[in-house]
């Protein structure tokens, strides 16, 4: 039974990080294969970055977002990898909050141009933030010595 | 017979992706062969597309258009919250049928605050009309020609769809990015967007 329970822990926690890393990966493309000044509009509109910065974080984030869903997907350093989308996504969320808080009406900028932020943008990347704090907590958790004796 | 199936197809995607010519008036400006057509929708009584006309259209047309990089052409989309943007883009349609598009527009705009608490649009309009032709734009305003361009021009925009005003359509290459509506729309993106796309 216990051992069981570890397997579905481990399959759910490969499974939720590959399907987080393909979704970076998805963002990143959707975003790389526009005009990069398409991006720096929607993070302007946010108000949170001086001038000199959007355009800097419009041509970098999309690549660091590309970077880091191949590294979630690969397996390869987990906790570091997690942990820094997690941060990354309570960035964005944070961001949204924001915008909402102080009533801009201004698109998410998740996934290129179009989509505006509201619950559904809010919902979604709460729980991409939470699957990925999930596998977060899981690369740090070792079964228990005497699961690991029995093969667990 | 796949070949030509994908001319066909390509054809037909190009054919959707030009202007009607039926419904431009007077409100295009530019080599309509330039590789970046530009659809700026906008509202006559909308402040932020005032603020668009005044500072960043002047730089459109001095940077790209009169270059011959971009055609641009101005839709009518009249926005509900307006009580009279759908007056003013019919006057301004209309005086775009006598060949005054551009003094009207430009005379709407700088009078905005004026005729969007009065509603006397087409009296603002008449200042750059000759007495002929604000006897002809009375009767030009319920005309099919001005009703179907304008009727045009926000069919279109609500396929887009256009969230607000002043949105830019920008069409290269087959391909269309929507800019504006809710984004910030300063020039100094418009102007990176397109060295970005006229570069490749």
């Amino acid at each position: 039974m216990t051992s069981s329970r570890n397997r579905v822990l481990h399959i759910t926690t490969v499974v939720l990080r590959v399907l987080v890393g393909l979704v970076f990966v998805y963002a990143a493309y959707v975003k790389l294969r526009d005009p990069w000044a398409l991006f720096a509009m929607s993070i302007d509109s946010y108000g949170i970055l001086p001038l000199r910065w959007v355009e800097f974080v419009a041509r970098a984030l999309p690549w660091f977002e590309m970077l880091l869903g191949v590294w979630l997907i690969s397996g390869y350093f987990q906790r570091v990898a997690t942990g820094t989308g997690t941060l990354l996504i309570l960035g964005f969320i944070g961001a949204m909050a924001w915008a909402k808080l102080h009533g801009k009406q201004i698109d998410c900028g998740c996934f290129g141009p179009g989509e505006a932020i509201g619950p559904w943008s809010i919902i979604r990347d709460a729980s991409i933030g939470a699957a990925l704090l999930f596998v977060t907590v899981m690369s740090y958790w070792k079964p228990r010595k005497a699961e690991r004796a029995y093969g667990a | 017979m796949k070949v030509k199936l994908r001319v066909v197809v390509l054809l037909a995607l190009a054919a959707s992706l030009a202007p009607a010519t039926d419904y431009i008036k007077g409100n295009s400006f530019g080599n309509p062969s330039a590789p970046v057509m530009i659809e700026i929708f906008s509202d006559f009584q909308c402040p932020a597309c005032k603020l668009f006309h005044d500072t960043e259209f002047p730089r459109l047309m001095k940077e790209y258009v009169a270059p011959g990089k971009v055609y641009v052409i101005n839709r009518y989309f009249p926005l509900e919250m307006h009580p009279y943007g759908m007056k003013a883009a019919e006057v301004v349609a209309a005086a775009a049928q006598l060949g005054k598009y551009e003094q009207a527009s430009e005379i709407a705009f700088a009078k905005q605050q004026e005729w969007g608490t009065s509603g006397k649009i087409e009296e603002t309009v008449d200042n750059v009309l000759t007495s002929a032709e604000q006897q002809k734009l009375k009767g030009l305003l319920k005309a099919p020609a001005v009703q179907q361009t304008i009727a045009h021009d926000v069919t279109e925009g609500k396929a887009v769809p256009v969230p607000g005003t002043p949105t830019l359509v920008i069409t290269y290459r087959l391909k269309r990015y929507t800019v504006g509506g809710r984004e910030v729309l300063k020039y100094e993106w418009i102007k990176a967007m397109l060295d970005d796309i006229l570069s490749k």
